[in-house]
């Protein structure tokens, strides 16, 4: 584990792991509870997709690193996971929120995914081919979502800016750099300025298209957050209650 | 997850039938011909499935909320994505039943107003509790376990649209039975924290399962129109006996021992003696049992069961919270012509 | 379990207005290539984009999938079920526009895609259909002017069936570790009769 969390690679990877993992986490606990049912099930399968997106790559460190892939899941200590904390920011089951949220994140997984696809390692290179398309349909997906519901008017209008507006502070820590165990330097930070603004360009483009505005800032590159591992309060929470049956009977087989 | 072998209302014929048409009708269905929508159909037959496939949709719909719970605290990826679909999978029956109504007259919205107000039921399994982990496995196991031979037998009814749906819903709790008794063995074979886990929940669920099938049908039952006209076509008493011929034997070989229990308020278990009257006759090949406590049965059906309260509650929460997305989207402002 | 789940709502009075059902729509898949549409489902969207966007990640997902055919409920006319299976009769021509031909092979079962033909209104389009496929297997068909219907294929810019793996969501994932499991407690004979129960073409 400590070989894992000491690699760059290794922890810019779960950095997006982690965000899929508890992204996924959250929104499946919408399963059955979705505006409506027709909604409520396709939301439910890209919950799925995220949570086996995460697997896909936590099976690649397990590879690499000889870990069991739920051990890497389930058993680190809360400030080794990586994940930022746009994805445990709690929606309070409002729909406006929870859409936002997976939308801004999916775009920027889409990216951040293509960087990591390019690196010199065929077997991540194999794994990122096989999460992109299903990660394009999901910002395809959420994207038709921001523009019908931004822009219908009304309270549905208000109610996704009020939306936009509540995520947008926290928005800019998709974009920390991971790993608090490591010594700054530009490989992890994989071009953080240069897709920060393909991804507000995309962003800003779908937001106009929709009749809603946001402003996003990218953050001090020092900015020590969720993915350094000092978490917002609810990402303790989360980790406590995802963790919950698996403590009852440490090292068992489930 | 089935709903339909719960007591649904008595179906009673208006008398005004054309007794030519009805006579034609009810050959038909005696000579094994299914119905399809444009038949001719009597009026209380028509009521009557939309009644009883609105009935098992909220029973999918209620039945995705004990099992919800656990999503988030499953204890690997692998039983969290199986969760996540088997909710999923309850939630995709539940739109497709509502829909099975919605041809015979009613609106889901209509529907999903009825059931948060309380106006129509639910499977009564769903007012139970599932405090741990082993409770998933219990459902799964053997709540799903007793809809797959319940749905089976519906899958041989004889209104078309429902069988095409049952067979269609079959196929899917295949998966969550399978799912079920795959953790049912991974935590009898675990640790004694683990076992313990499993023996509670069984103590909780077992009773709940001989409830599953209903109380026994009036001895005139085929002669009533619910199973004249193929609504349902096997006795509850038949199902919950072939439920225990299957189950009992497997449960006691994994090492659980099937009590009988007493339950508090909150339907939690106070107190538990092994049941003696479980023995095999061995000319049958049936297991004789003791029967569950009916009177806790009825109870429940009226309300006053541990989570009823709750269930309608978060229901009621969903359904209103998600208001506002179901009015942006059917106000038109959004909307493209019907068709490409 | 999360903090919404666990709270106890205190509702008042009456619920807020409904919401009418938006339009109706019939989804079949295709399960590998070569293979006929058959029916999957019904579902409700307000408008095609989404009608099309709701069938691939429900009923695309059920079962392998490569493609998925959508149309509007009321663009599908039926012809009347028959009791027995259907003679072919004498209906010939081939002009009008283009309908895609769906048959029911018996009461109860799945109505599935039999092929195109040409007909200027749906009567008609039923009598060629039933003409050109009655063959003393089907009970029922049912036209829907092509070009009211939507075919999306899975491939690489609209995917349906996923590339991950997907074996946790259905029973032939658990099958072999359910079996060792078992014949670790159970003899295969006693294994055997108790799996019997199963819906075993299902697994």
């Amino acid at each position: 584990m400590d070989a894992m969390l000491a690699d760059p690679l290794a922890v810019l990877v779960l950095a997006h792991a982690d965000d899929k993992l508890l992204l996924g986490h959250v929104q499946s606990d919408w399963t059955g509870l979705g505006p409506l049912l027709e909604e409520d099930i396709a939301a439910s399968a890209m919950s799925q997709d995220d949570l086996s997106h995460a697997l896909i790559l936590y099976e690649f460190l397990g590879k690499r690193f000889d870990l069991d892939p739920d051990v890497i899941a389930f058993e680190r200590a809360p400030e080794d996971y990586a994940c930022c904390d746009l994805v445990t920011f709690p929606d309070e089951f409002d729909w406006a929120t929870s859409l936002v949220k997976r939308w801004l994140v999916a775009v920027f997984t889409g990216l951040g995914l293509e960087r990591l696809g390019t690196l010199d390692d065929a077997d991540l290179s194999a794994r990122c081919d096989r999460i992109m398309p299903e990660q394009r349909l999901q910002v395809a997906h959420l994207g038709n979502w921001i523009r019908r519901l931004g822009s219908a008017g009304g309270e549905s209008t208000a109610r996704m800016q009020a939306a936009v507006d509540r995520v947008a502070e926290v928005t800019g820590t998709l974009f920390e750099v991971p790993g608090h165990r490591l010594e700054e330097d530009e490989t992890y930070c994989c071009g953080r300025d240069d897709l920060f603004t393909e991804w507000n360009g995309i962003v800003q483009a779908t937001l106009a298209e929709a009749g809603l505005t946001g402003t996003f800032t990218l953050p001090e590159r020092s900015t020590v957050g969720g993915r350094r591992g000092t978490h917002a309060g609810h990402f303790t929470e989360q980790l406590t209650e995802m963790t919950e049956v698996r403590r009852v009977s440490p090292g068992a087989s489930w | 997850m089935s709903g339909a072998a719960n007591p649904v209302k008595p179906l009673e014929m208006t008398g005004n039938e054309d007794p030519d048409k009805l006579a034609e009708f009810e050959q038909r269905i005696a000579d094994g011909v299914l119905i399809e929508p444009g038949d001719w159909m009597p009026q209380a037959y028509r009521m009557g499935m939309l009644g009883m496939a609105e009935h098992h949709a909220n029973s999918e719909i209620i039945g995705a909320l004990p099992e919800g719970e656990w999503i988030t605290r499953a204890p690997s990826m692998r039983r969290k994505l199986a969760l996540t679909a088997k909710v999923q999978d309850e939630v995709g029956h539940g739109q497709m039943l509502y829909r099975v109504s919605q041809e015979l007259g009613k609106s889901r919205d209509d529907m999903l107003r009825d059931l948060v107000m309380g106006k129509t039921k639910y499977h009564n399994c769903f007012n139970y509790p599932a405090p741990t982990w082993g409770d998933i496995a219990m459902i799964q196991w053997l709540i799903d376990g007793a809809a797959i031979m319940n749905q089976k037998t519906l899958a041989d009814g004889a209104y078309g649209p429902y069988v095409r749906t049952m067979n269609r819903i079959n196929m899917e709790e295949a998966f969550h039975f399978k799912s079920g008794e795959d953790m049912v063995l991974t935590l009898m074979s675990g640790t004694r924290a683990q076992k313990q886990m499993t023996q509670d929940a069984f103590d909780r669920w077992w009773p709940v399962s001989l409830m599953f099938f209903g109380p026994a049908d009036k001895p005139d039952a085929e002669q009533r129109p619910a199973m004249r006209w193929r609504m349902k076509v096997e006795r509850n008493d038949s199902l919950r006996q072939r439920f225990i011929n299957r189950f009992a034997p497997a449960a006691m070989d994994l090492g659980l021992v099937i009590n009988i229990v007493t339950k508090d308020e909150q339907g939690l278990v106070t107190s538990t003696k092994p049941d003696e009257g479980l023995v095999l006759d061995e000319t049958t090949g049936n297991w004789s049992f003791t029967e569950p406590d009916w009177d806790e049965f009825w109870r429940v059906i009226r309300g006053n069961g541990p989570c009823n309260a709750h269930r309608l509650s978060l229901r009621r929460f969903s359904y209103e919270q998600g208001g506002w997305v179901r009015r942006a989207i059917g106000a038109g402002s959004t909307s493209m012509p019907p068709a490409a | 379990m999360s903090k919404i789940r666990e709270r106890q709502f205190n509702h008042d009075g009456e619920l807020p207005p409904g919401t009418p059902d938006t339009q109706h729509w019939v989804v079949y898949t295709r399960k590998k290539e070569g293979n006929p549409f058959k029916w999957a489902g019904s579902l409700n969207a307000p408008d095609l984009e989404l009608a099309i966007q709701f069938a691939g990640e429900h009923y695309g997902l059920d079962e392998a999938c490569i493609a998925v055919l959508v149309h509007h409920a009321d663009d599908r006319t039926d012809g009347p079920c028959g009791l027995e299976p259907l003679e072919p009769g004498t209906a010939d021509g081939d002009d009008g526009s283009d309908w895609t031909v769906l048959v029911l092979p018996r009461r109860g079962g799945n109505l599935q895609e039999a092929g195109t033909i040409k007909a200027p209104d749906a009567e008609t389009a039923i009598a060629r259909g039933t003409r050109a496929h009655a063959n003393g297997k089907i009970v029922q068909v049912c036209v829907v002017p092509t070009d009211r219907t939507v075919v999306i294929t899975g491939d690489h810019d609209t995917l349906i069936w996923r590339l991950h793996d997907m074996t946790y969501k259905f029973a032939r994932g658990y099958s072999k570790d359910v079996r060792a499991k078992w014949t670790r407690i159970r003899d295969e004979e006693t294994y055997e009769d108790y799996r019997k129960e199963d819906i075993h073409s299902h697994f």
